[in-house]
């Protein structure tokens, strides 16, 4: 009894649970079964979630490293069709006056039309379509089970569509839903990005070009010629931006009379420098071969040889051409719409030397004459362009013509190059440095 | 720049104010390439000032509406206009009036 009595009601508990153990195994087995198959269910979940998150993690680096807007759609094509199981993925990219970019994985897996009219960026369009089998979207040119489109904004006037074509097994879930649209919000960063880089780099190929082109344009420009005897000569030609339509030349040649010319192509940038050098190489040819370098001559032949070029870009260019003939001590010269043009004789008050014909490139033919001025001892001849008469200050008041020959009267005793450096300290002081235009200004002083 | 358009089938006409210059000139351009006018007339009472975009404007309608055997007027030219039209030499070769209502 003390035996039963001190392990009675144990072994009676412990037979018990046994037999209730016993009655339970069946379904305990059942229930163990279940839980091993779910535990398979989410072993295979993480395993997939491991590789999504690997392949995102794929995707980011590979973005990163991505600057090519091809290579990047190639990148979320492929990375689309891996992460959400599909037989087939793309991205279609519309920006404006471009035609339609279609990337897609495999290549060749579906046509490529009818995007553009998804790509509707107002408020209330549609942003993802299903497709089913007998969908009307489907468009693709292959048999659809299943298809998933989202599309999303880059900027204000690019849209794209991201495309998942056809699941390997079952069909679009919620997560899959999910992950599309997180790899769609991916892709907008990684193609703005690719954007961004491809406007930056055309940005500085322009730059580039344009530094180039200033350089060549310099070169065009002569700093230091072979002068006449007792003649001094300072220019300068500042453009606006980094290329001009401002020009000038100095032609000396052993049988030809000492030439120099400045020229003003309406207009500014590219268009003008490419007249402007277009112009000079005319001038320069005239005056060289022309059995008699007449000015107004050279001016008409340069019209007749321009006039359509001109006519073709709707432009035209203001010419200023001189010769010195140290025989009789006088300037020759022809005005084509140029000026302002300021004479000032040692003895004398200055004045304008005003065209006589409209510009080069306006009318078939010219109206300039040659004209004839003395040129002796301390005379001073100062040729801009407008730029420094049009220079305006903040209150929009022009420096003009007036205060041009207060400058250069002040200055008279002075060297060219100081009548032209205290000319242009005057205009840039009267308008605060802000230069509006080319400014190009060419002083002769007879010594 | 405001311009105040008035056609005709015999004539564009534009009344320019304000400043011309190469902001305003690709509006003045549209207008000419929309209605390719043969006769137009171009009242530049309002404008205060000009420059040589604008004017490579007024001589590309000029060329243009020549070539379709008509001419462009420009009218009413305050002081300022007139005397870059005289500077340039340009008013030799414009058809240039005084009267708002020329041919």
């Amino acid at each position: 009894m003390p035996l039963n009595n001190t392990h009675g009601p144990d072994l009676q508990t412990k037979h018990a649970t046994l037999d209730h153990n016993d009655l339970q195994m069946p379904v305990r087995v059942s229930d163990m079964l279940d839980l091993e198959h779910e535990l398979d269910e989410m072993a295979r979940d993480l395993v997939d979630s491991q590789d999504q998150l690997l392949a995102l993690y794929e995707m980011n680096r590979s973005m990163r490293s991505n600057a090519d807007l091809n290579d990047s759609l190639v990148t979320i094509a492929q990375l689309a069709r891996k992460l959400l199981r599909v037989h087939g993925a793309f991205v279609a990219l519309a920006m404006p006056d471009q035609p339609l970019k279609f990337v897609q994985d495999p290549p060749n897996y579906a046509k490529d039309d009818q995007f553009t009219l998804l790509c509707d960026s107002s408020p209330n369009a549609t942003r993802e379509w299903f497709l089913e089998p007998e969908s009307q979207a489907n468009t693709f040119g292959i048999p659809i089970q299943n298809g998933y489109l989202r599309r999303f904004e880059i900027r204000p006037d690019v849209c794209a569509v991201l495309g998942a074509l056809n699941k390997i097994s079952g069909n679009f879930r919620s997560p899959d839903i999910k992950l599309a649209r997180s790899i769609a919000d991916r892709a907008s960063s990684a193609i703005e990005t690719a954007l961004l880089v491809a406007d930056n780099i055309a940005q500085a190929r322009l730059q580039t070009e344009m530094a180039l082109a200033h350089r060549i344009q310099a070169e065009l420009l002569p700093k230091t010629t072979a002068l006449p005897d007792r003649i001094a000569l300072a220019v300068t030609s500042t453009p606006a931006r980094e290329i001009g339509g401002d020009f000038y030349d100095m032609q000396a040649e052993s049988d030809r009379p000492f030439a120099f010319y400045v020229g003003d192509v309406s207009g500014k940038g590219t268009s003008a420098a490419l007249l402007m050098a277009v112009t000079r190489t005319c001038i320069r040819s005239q005056h060289r071969y022309m059995s008699h370098p007449d000015p107004a001559l050279i001016l008409d032949r340069v019209n007749r040889d321009l006039y359509g070029d001109f006519t073709d870009v709707g432009m035209f260019v203001t010419v200023f051409y001189g010769q010195y003939l140290p025989k009789t001590s006088e300037l020759v010269y022809a005005n084509c719409g140029h000026s302002p043009v300021i004479y000032l004789p040692s003895d004398g008050n200055p004045r304008l030397l005003e065209a006589d014909s409209p510009p080069i490139g306006v009318m078939d033919m010219t109206f300039c004459s040659t004209h004839q001025l003395r040129f002796a001892a301390d005379d001073i001849l100062v040729i801009t362009s407008d730029g420094f008469n049009e220079a305006a200050n903040s209150d929009g008041v022009m420096f003009g013509i007036d205060r041009m020959m207060a400058s250069i009267q002040t200055n008279r005793h002075a060297s060219a190059q100081e009548i032209v450096d205290a000319l242009i300290a005057e205009v840039n002081t009267f308008a605060h440095g802000v230069r509006q235009d080319d400014q190009t200004v060419m002083v002769i002083k007879h010594l | 720049m405001q311009i105040i358009e008035e056609i005709t089938p015999e004539k564009l006409t534009l009344r320019l104010s304000g400043r011309f210059d190469a902001h305003e000139t690709p509006q003045v351009r549209q207008k000419f390439t929309e209605h390719a006018p043969k006769n137009a007339l171009i009242d530049l009472s309002g404008v205060t000032f000009l420059d040589s975009a604008a004017l490579s404007t007024l001589v590309q309608a000029m060329k243009n509406c020549r070539e379709r055997g008509g001419e462009l007027t420009l009218a009413n030219m305050p002081q300022p206009v007139r005397i870059i039209f005289e500077l340039t030499r340009l008013d030799k070769a414009f058809n240039i009036v005084n009267a708002p209502d020329a041919p």
